[in-house]
């Protein structure tokens, strides 16, 4: 699964924040994100996350009630020689 | 995000176009910020700023606005932030940064108007930016031929006030510009109904001299040879400076360079030992123009710092906190922003003292001298530029690009081969 990226999805910044705030301080590992086109259509923050901590990820959602839209698990594609640009 | 689409129909938004844009966004960010290694974790916060950009700043600034007050839309680094703050209202940045705006602007103006321009007219009149809707009233100003008549033309759709800039610095020229500033001030309170008071001026003041030593205090960080974050995620720090609320901007910059600092002194560098150290010079790179800096820390140099508007134009001198008029205090602040060094002064030889004296703080090995296509004012400067780099032995190359992503091969085989040289 080396080549699959896991984001959190959100309704709304907040949430994703939130949940951002809570994972740092239990050490997990999380990058704020813009949501990949290809995991949804609504634009937005996300959250990178590692597989291996999919579980913590939820129980922490679960503990402190923060909503969330789903988990994707996209084909991780980042490439700074592409140059397409904005 | 549901939110937003709701809030982008209520101010009138061409969704449909709109979504366009939103479509490239996080591929472009991904491809040129989370594909790097080793990034501060501070940045997650302009991440945050970035992957919302449409969403979170325009809610609060509509926000801002149903409680009564004022958003001014501003365009460049000589229009006094100070002033539209004093007045409890808000200054946002409104330069455009994207070819995805250019063709909206060429239906109205010649094409041989350079892409900030361009992609600031289009990204009103096509209505695809929150920020453009948003602001109730644009501030132009006079500092160049092609923006004069871009507010000609913006002033048939939105409010627009012009402030005229002196094209010298003669203490008349600085006496000019501070009755330019008293005619902003007059100007905003008669549409915000407040009046700017020695208080509320001294606050904003401090609040905006605040930003400038936040970034002052970034800029700092990247004159070490352990180098503690890149060009790229610098400039869209600058870039984010112009539009984001100044007060939790300078917060979380500060924030960032307590981390930078601290890398500095563990010797953690994004580059290894011995990478060249380029400084941009030039006209400014709005958001989210990422290329040239994305080309040339993938070319295996890195920049460190941009003599422009996105950059240290942008934060360099503070305004005199210790004015108790409102008259002095207008005083300081025409004096601090005359000591910006745009092409459109003649002379403008202080431009190149501060490029000399930056090439040596920040260590520089080369310098690109940058110029947006049809900037005929930057363009001409480049001669001296780099005269005066080439009779102080530093190595310059000159590059006119735009917006588009057609010349990006280009740019990289005279970008790899300048550092190629450079590594020589």
């Amino acid at each position: 699964m080396e080549n699959i990226q896991h984001y959190v999805l959100f309704p709304n910044h907040d949430n994703g924040m939130r949940l951002y705030r809570e994972l740092k301080k239990l050490g997990v590992w999380a990058v704020i994100a813009p949501t990949p086109r290809s995991a949804s259509k609504c634009c937005g923050i996300s959250l990178m996350i590692n597989e291996g901590d999919i579980d913590a990820v939820l129980s922490c959602v679960a503990e402190h009630g923060i909503e969330i839209l789903k988990i994707a698990a996209v084909e991780k594609d980042l490439n700074p020689h592409r140059d397409r640009y904005c | 995000m549901a939110d937003n689409h709701k809030m982008w129909e209520e101010l009138g938004m061409n969704l449909e176009l709109h979504d366009q844009l939103c479509e490239v966004l996080p591929q472009a960010f991904g491809d040129v910020f989370l594909s790097q290694e080793n990034r501060p974790e501070g940045m997650d916060y302009y991440n945050m700023v970035v992957a919302d950009i449409h969403g979170i700043r325009p809610a609060e600034l509509i926000e801002h606005q149903k409680k009564g007050g004022k958003v001014f839309g501003t365009f460049c680094v000589y229009v006094p932030d100070e002033v539209i703050f004093a007045a409890d209202a808000i200054a946002t940045g409104l330069c455009g940064g994207s070819q995805f705006w250019v063709p909206g602007g060429e239906k109205v103006l010649p094409t041989n108007t350079c892409p900030l321009i361009k992609a600031s007219v289009g990204a009103r009149l096509d209505r695809t930016c929150p920020f453009f809707r948003i602001a109730d009233m644009y501030i132009g100003e006079t500092t160049c031929d092609g923006k004069k008549k871009a507010w000609e033309i913006l002033a048939e759709d939105v409010p627009v006030h012009v402030m005229d800039l002196p094209q010298m610095k003669r203490a008349k020229d600085v006496k000019a510009w501070a009755e330019e500033i008293a005619a902003l001030k007059e100007k905003v309170e008669e549409f915000t109904g407040n009046t700017v008071t020695a208080e509320k001026l001294a606050e904003s003041i401090k609040l905006i001299n605040g930003k400038r030593k936040a970034l002052a205090r970034l800029y700092d960080c990247r004159k070490s040879e352990t180098l503690p974050i890149s060009g790229t995620d610098a400039l869209v720090i600058s870039q984010i400076a112009f539009y984001d609320d100044p007060a939790r901007f300078t917060q979380m910059t500060n924030k960032l360079c307590d981390e930078l600092e601290q890398r500095i002194k563990d010797g953690v560098s994004v580059v290894p030992a011995g990478t060249k150290r380029i400084m941009l010079t030039g006209t400014p790179l709005a958001i989210p123009n990422w290329k040239l800096h994305n080309i040339v820390e993938t070319s295996g140099a890195v920049v460190v710092c941009e003599e422009m508007c996105t950059g240290t134009r942008y934060f360099e001198n503070y305004v005199d906190e210790s004015k108790e008029t409102v008259e002095d205090q207008i005083t300081a602040i025409a004096e601090r922003y005359m000591n910006i060094n745009c092409a459109c002064f003649t002379p403008n030889h202080a431009r190149i003292d501060d490029i000399l004296r930056l090439a040596k703080e920040y260590k520089v090995d080369g310098i690109i001298d940058v110029n947006l296509k049809f900037c005929n004012l930057y363009d001409t400067e480049g001669y001296f530029i780099e005269r005066a780099m080439k009779e102080a032995n530093i190595p310059v190359l000159g590059i006119e690009t735009d917006y588009t992503d057609s010349d990006a091969q280009q740019l990289r085989t005279r970008v790899s081969a300048f550092v190629e040289m450079l590594n020589n």
